[in-house]
């Protein structure tokens, strides 16, 4: 996984590129940190770049989903595409995550 | 007839001409518009011209007449054998109608009921085709994709849980390594602060054994002192096998976590498309099915009308059979009246022949135009013998309508 962070208006955008699988869950618990610790109203992962995800990744965005609202914060997945879209609808993570098209 | 008796009455014999006899001409007239006011026939002026050239008028003699009457007589035998035929044959046709009717009406309302029941089993086979028995319970086929797609989301949704779970597995486990590897540093200053315990307790010891008796109670304490240093750094070195185990298991619990949460669920994408699909067209074909099997059901029933109507439209029978009843029954009449002729001919003309003489070749030159084989044989009986038939069975029918004309439908 690479990722990208970016700050506007109170919205914390985190790009996220290539594959979002197991082996990253390390370097995707510091991002989560990191915006925690910066503080913010909104966090948005914005997947358009994001090639593939496994179910662990899937299970990394509920992590961050809880987390993040345990912080009062609003968290949203931004345009995803092909297979992450997907796997996304299959799993119906938009009943329990705002999925933004 | 009145003619001929005025005329046999003025003959002197027998032999006499009754065409030569005298009589005034105006007797002549009186006698034929006589005889045609008898037979309520109009008067012809042919009639009267040879009645009036009664002197003139051809050379007919009695046995000439007689034999004449004879002929007529012979002719309406003829006509009454073939009208008496006639009447069998109606008979015998109507019979075969009235049989074949039945025979058909019969059949008719058996293919009514076979409709009939085949309608049922088609409406039978459309409700059977919309659900299906599962453990008691009957589910109906539109309601699969759902039930299909309700479980496929459940599996789904486990795994995404198990997934979530096995991650903050991990995630516990990380912070669980981070706190072992703490214990490890702080192993390592135990071990470090013993090594240093240990130096000072040799040390100690030295100057001990160089202060002679006033430094025994000293080495013996920096003995105790060494010896304790040997403990902790036993100790430590347990602590550090039990940490090191500790790790070990951490990271093979990381490593099975890692099998449970990172699945690859494209698979299980690409099975829900293909899964949907064929529900899909299970759910259409069904339809179709159904719609096809309606529509067959519509022309069972459409038929079992059509049916129910033949077998209404054969009643035609009874009209038939009614009419040719009236056919036979004038026929008689006809017959009878023939009958009627004869024996009055006979009763006023005493030197006509009293059996009816037959013209055998004739007859039998009607008898060859009649096509049927079966028919000219009875045909022949009652022309020739006058014997009535008995009505021919399926049998005799089968055999000669191979050697006649019949067109079998």
């Amino acid at each position: 996984m690479k990722h990208e962070v970016n700050v506007a208006d109170n919205e914390v955008v985190v790009r996220l590129s290539e594959a979002l699988t197991f082996s990253d869950h390390g370097e995707f618990r510091d991002v989560l940190k990191n915006v925690i610790s910066n503080g913010g109203k909104k966090c948005v992962f914005e997947l358009s770049q994001l090639a593939s995800v496994d179910s662990a990744g899937l299970g990394m965005f509920m992590i961050a989903n809880e987390e993040l609202q345990k912080n009062s914060w609003d968290f949203a997945l931004r345009s995803p595409r092909g297979q992450v879209k997907q796997l996304l609808d299959l799993a119906k993570i938009g009943d329990v995550v705002v999925v933004e098209m | 007839m009145l003619w001929f008796k005025k005329k046999a009455a003025l003959a002197v014999d027998e032999t006499e001409n009754p065409f030569e006899t005298a009589g005034n001409e105006s007797e002549t007239i009186d006698c034929v518009e006589a005889q045609h006011e008898t037979s309520g026939t109009a008067v012809d002026e042919h009639d009267l011209r040879l009645s009036a050239d009664a002197d003139t008028a051809p050379d007919y003699s009695h046995t000439d007449v007689v034999e004449f009457l004879d002929r007529w007589i012979g002719l309406s035998e003829i006509q009454r054998r073939t009208l008496s035929a006639l009447c069998g044959e109606i008979t015998i046709a109507s019979d075969l109608v009235e049989e074949s009717t039945e025979d058909l009406s019969g059949r008719f309302t058996n293919l009514a009921g076979n409709a009939q029941r085949q309608t049922e089993s088609i409406f039978e086979i459309i409700q059977l085709a919309q659900q299906v028995e599962v453990d008691g319970e009957s589910i109906r086929l539109t309601e699969f994709p759902q039930i299909l797609e309700s479980t496929l989301m459940d599996v789904v949704n486990k795994i995404l849980f198990m997934s979530k779970q096995a991650v903050s597995m991990v995630y516990a486990l990380d912070d669980v390594i981070n706190h072992v590897i703490e214990v490890e540093a702080c192993i390592d200053q135990i071990e470090t602060i013993n090594y240093q315990t240990n130096l000072l307790a040799m040390n100690a010891k030295i100057e001990a054994a160089r202060a002679g008796d006033a430094g025994k109670g000293f080495g013996v304490v920096s003995e105790e002192v060494r010896e304790l240093s040997r403990t902790i750094d036993r100790l430590s070195t347990d602590m550090r096998e039990q940490v090191l185990a500790v790790t070990q298991g951490v990271r093979s619990g990381h490593a099975e976590l890692k099998k449970v949460a990172a699945i690859d669920m494209s698979d299980q994408i690409v099975a829900k498309e293909r899964l949907e699909k064929m529900m899909k067209g299970l759910v259409e074909q069904n339809n179709l099915f159904t719609s096809t099997l309606s529509d067959s059901a519509q022309v069972a029933e459409a038929i079992t009308k059509d049916v129910s109507g033949l077998v209404t439209g054969t009643q035609f029978q009874d009209r038939t059979k009614q009419r040719l009843e009236n056919v036979i029954g004038t026929i008689s009449v006809l017959s009878d009246a023939t009958d009627d002729l004869k024996a009055e001919t006979r009763e006023t003309v005493s030197d006509v022949n009293q059996d009816a003489v037959v013209d055998e070749e004739w007859l039998l030159s009607v008898v060859n135009r009649c096509t049927l084989g079966e028919m000219r044989e009875r045909f022949v009986r009652r022309m020739l013998f006058d014997e009535e038939d008995a009505i021919p069975d399926e049998e005799d029918t089968g055999a000669a309508a191979s050697g006649g004309d019949v067109e079998l439908f």
